[in-house]
């Protein structure tokens, strides 16, 4: 397996971080914090849900770092601790009944609308985010962090043939509805 | 990569406002906390093993003192005994895992050593 050097810097970041070295864990949260945010700003489309989130990600990373023993998969850790708090917070929203309202109040992202005035990307982008979370997450993690659909399956807690499955209808969705403009 | 994931790709990037100073602040109270767990996780690590072994060697020690039977004497004193290796093998246990970890963190400096050498884009072989 091939490896980059960010690659090769995060994992070495973690053994330090281990190790208890407190300047590796503070260039770590460098590092993730703003995907880690992004991530699960565009999963719940909320800005303070995703800061809650990020934070109670961190705990998790820093309550379970000293037991990660094969350093190259914090990424993919890193990230399903993301993904099971954006679980429990979407839960907790369709457990209020609020779900539905929270979705389509999904406005913060209208200033980046203005910014692009492309139709076919605007009638991309308002599917994207009328696809339900879940299938959401799998395609910020297959097209915007680039993890391959095994890693996809790592993070989710499904199994591969379900991440291909899934991707492959959610692109077919998506593709009809940009076909269509 | 077809063309929908091209674009896909490009509507996925924009997306969101970072605030970067509530980034700033939530980066300090987590290193707060990280220092805070390390400090707590240190310390309640040593009372207890402390704690733990001077329990066994002072037990040991009455016990021998105070068992008069050659049997009880022997069975008292292996517990003196393991209460004292008991901190040997402590430190010993710490040290394999502090190797293990220097080792790995070498190999990781090698690593990258040799992708910078390779220039900034070429990836290198695990």
């Amino acid at each position: 397996m091939r490896k980059s050097r960010a690659q090769i810097y995060d994992e070495l970041l973690v053994i330090k971080c281990r190790q208890g070295d407190k300047d590796a864990f503070d260039e770590l949260v460098g590092r993730w914090q703003k995907r880690l945010w992004h991530y699960a700003f565009k999963v719940t489309g909320s800005e303070s849900a995703a800061w809650d989130i990020v934070q109670e990600t961190w705990y998790g990373i820093i309550k379970g770092i000293r037991k990660l023993e094969d350093v190259s998969v914090f990424p993919r850790w890193a990230f399903g601790i993301a993904n099971n708090k954006c679980a429990d917070w979407l839960r907790g929203q369709r457990q209020q009944h609020r779900l539905n309202n929270e979705l389509t109040k999904r406005t913060q992202s209208e200033p980046d609308k203005k910014q692009n005035g492309d139709e076919k990307t605007e009638s991309l982008r308002s599917a994207i985010e009328k696809l339900s979370p879940d299938r959401r997450a799998l395609l910020i993690l297959r097209y915007h962090e680039d993890f391959d659909t095994g890693q996809i399956a790592e993070i989710l807690s499904v199994p591969e043939g379900t991440v291909k499955s899934r991707l492959h209808r959610t692109m077919d969705q998506l593709r009809k509805i940009v076909e269509r403009y | 990569m077809d063309k929908l994931e091209k674009q896909l790709k490009k509507v996925l990037e924009k997306n969101g406002v970072f605030d970067a100073a509530k980034s700033e602040t939530l980066r300090r109270e987590l290193i707060q906390m990280w220092c805070d767990k390390n400090l707590l996780r240190a310390k309640l690590v040593f009372w207890i093993f402390f704690l733990l072994s001077l329990g066994m060697m002072v037990g040991g020690y009455i016990g021998l003192r105070t068992t008069g039977d050659t049997r009880g004497m022997v069975s008292w004193a292996i517990f003196l005994m393991i209460g004292f290796n008991s901190t040997i093998l402590m430190k010993l246990w710490y040290w394999v895992v502090d190797a293990k970890l220097n080792v790995q963190k070498e190999v990781k400096q090698l690593q990258l050593q040799i992708a910078e050498l390779a220039g900034k884009e070429q990836p290198v072989e695990n």
